[in-house]
């Protein structure tokens, strides 16, 4: 008896030792991988008059520490947190800006006096919809009132998101929310922006999930188990799985990988499927017969010398060379058109 | 009870996943030119701890050198990721009669599939060789290498780079050790002379 389990145990330890090959060995799948430009103003001067025709006017200026601390943290977000949440079905490549130009206009927002904000009028001249699918903005809120002589907070909120159909997103959020290694307002509201797109797509179960999950009108559960969620806020500090912003499970996670469901329901699986992400975002789309270059219908070394030739070049908006979706044509985008060949050695 | 647990840290090795390969430029090997002091530089490129289950399928590498000190003078693929122009797409990237190029660019695409890769590639194994000429006869310079390499599926390796550093050493030239060689054939041929007189005397 005791022999049998020693056996089943070394079978159980050879079959995980060896797992990874036989994962390794098969071509992971090739999503769309959205492309994010994440721009941070760091210098604003504007001036308004308010109601009581008070005039001001607010400067502000980022440190090179704050830069660091804002880059690192959209870094963070893209290139951990996302994968996370969606269970791997996209990876985005982001480009972070620091905007060079004094943001001189910002929009009324309401919420409190002061609650000015960049919205996508006011950052367009920044903003390249036609090569990214998202954009994400930062801007340092804490702000020097030249006229009053005080130091106030322009803004009133930590992010906003506007519904932007099926066009480039926009997430933004004033730079104080990352000063504590807390990205969950980037995996929120940028959670708002994804679900907006897929919901105007219509590449996304409906009912559109609303990610202001509550105990009372807007319940959610994880689909299948209809297992509820902790509804705390949870941190990198203090991890709480099954919580609401827990990058393994939990509510943010259902959502941005299409596990998610109402209470009533609890098979019909709602969120941004893994379907969902395949059929790419606003500008980059997946691409049709992969590796067939040159459109004769069959993959060989003809494309694979069409694809050399434009080898460590930026990708154009989707560029059918691009097989990884990276943005650049590299040894990669070859190697992955090497394994869509129709016939052996890629011959014609 | 050690020797088990042992046993399962080899098996579960894969789960530890570290750096996936290491390119290392070989020791300089170098041939003397004849009718001149400058020499022939060769340095093998070899990819090591190439991780179990891992197999390259792809490179694209570029090599910094010095033109004061070094010239190009060309690259031979090895034959671990397929032969040209069978099972290999392989292409320089620099023009070799350029004098004043401090970069070259290397890269290969196998045409064989993941598992026929991995049947031919062992964990350790050359990607070609990197030939240059000296520029004079002395000098000490380094050579680094750098890139992106994938993985049979179109992958990125996690890669790990180390350059080397070509140095002649100083040795008498090929004309001057001929001289030395006459000479001392000269001097052993005088005192055989000198012998053979004597003994005559």
């Amino acid at each position: 008896m005791k022999k049998n389990a020693q056996f089943l145990l070394a079978k159980f330890v050879l079959f995980l030792s060896v797992f990874p090959l036989i994962a390794q060995a098969q071509p992971k799948l090739r999503n769309p991988r959205w492309k994010v430009q994440v721009l941070i103003y760091a210098n604003i001067d504007f001036q308004f008059t308010d109601s009581l025709g008070q005039p001001h006017r607010f400067i502000t200026s980022m440190t090179q520490q704050e830069k660091d601390t804002a880059v690192a943290a959209a870094s963070k977000f893209l290139n951990v947190d996302v994968p996370a949440l969606n269970g791997g079905s996209m990876v985005p490549v982001g480009k972070v800006t620091i905007v060079p130009r004094t943001l001189t206009k910002l929009a009324y927002t309401g919420g409190c006096p002061f609650g000015y904000w960049p919205d996508p009028v006011v950052t367009a001249p920044d903003r390249d919809g036609l090569a990214f699918d998202a954009a994400i903005v930062i801007f340092q809120e804490r702000a020097y009132d030249q006229v009053t002589g005080q130091y106030v907070y322009i803004g009133c909120y930590g992010g906003l998101t506007w519904p932007m159909g099926t066009g480039q997103t926009y997430a933004s959020f004033i730079f104080r929310i990352f000063s504590n290694d807390q990205r969950n307002i980037f995996k929120h509201e940028w959670g708002h922006s994804i679900l907006f797109y897929y919901d105007s797509s219509g590449t996304a179960p409906k009912p559109a999930v609303n990610n202001h999950i509550n105990t009372t009108d807007t319940r959610y559960v994880h689909c299948g188990s209809g297992a509820p969620y902790i509804l705390t806020d949870d941190s990198d500090t203090f991890p709480i799985p099954n919580s609401i912003y827990y990058n393994q499970s939990g509510f943010t996670h259902d959502y941005y990988s299409g596990t998610t469901a109402t209470p009533d329901q609890v098979n019909r699986c709602l969120g941004i499927t893994p379907a969902a992400w395949a059929s790419g975002g606003p500008v980059t789309r997946p691409i049709l017969n992969p590796g067939d270059l040159d459109g004769d219908g069959k993959v060989d070394i003809g494309d694979l010398y069409s694809l050399m030739y434009f080898l460590n070049l930026p990708a154009n908006p989707n560029d059918r060379k691009d097989l990884d979706y990276d943005g650049q044509i590299t040894i990669l985008d070859a190697r992955i058109l090497v394994t869509l060949c129709t016939k052996a050695r890629c011959a014609r | 009870m050690p020797k088990r647990f042992a046993l399962a840290l080899v098996l579960c090795a894969p789960f530890f996943p570290a750096t996936a390969a290491t390119i290392q430029l070989g020791s300089p090997v170098y041939t003397a030119m004849s009718n001149s002091d400058d020499l022939h530089v060769c340095l093998e490129v070899r990819i090591s701890q190439l991780l179990a289950g891992a197999q390259l399928g792809a490179f694209d590498l570029i090599f910094h050198f010095d033109s004061a000190a070094l010239v190009f003078r060309g690259f031979d693929f090895g034959t671990f990721l397929g032969r040209y122009p069978d099972s290999t797409w392989d292409i320089h990237r620099v023009n070799v009669f350029d004098q004043n190029v401090t970069e070259y660019r290397v890269a290969s695409v196998s045409l064989l599939t993941a598992s026929e890769l991995q049947l031919l590639q062992p964990s350790s194994f050359s990607l070609g060789t990197i030939m240059f000429a000296s520029r004079g006869p002395h000098f000490e310079t380094p050579v680094s290498v750098s890139g992106l390499l994938s993985d049979g599926s179109g992958n990125p390796l996690d890669v790990t780079f180390q350059g080397a550093l070509v140095q002649q050493i100083p040795e008498p030239g090929p004309r001057w050790l001929l001289a030395i060689g006459l000479l001392a054939i000269a001097g052993a041929r005088r005192v055989r002379m000198q012998g053979s007189q004597k003994r005559l005397s």
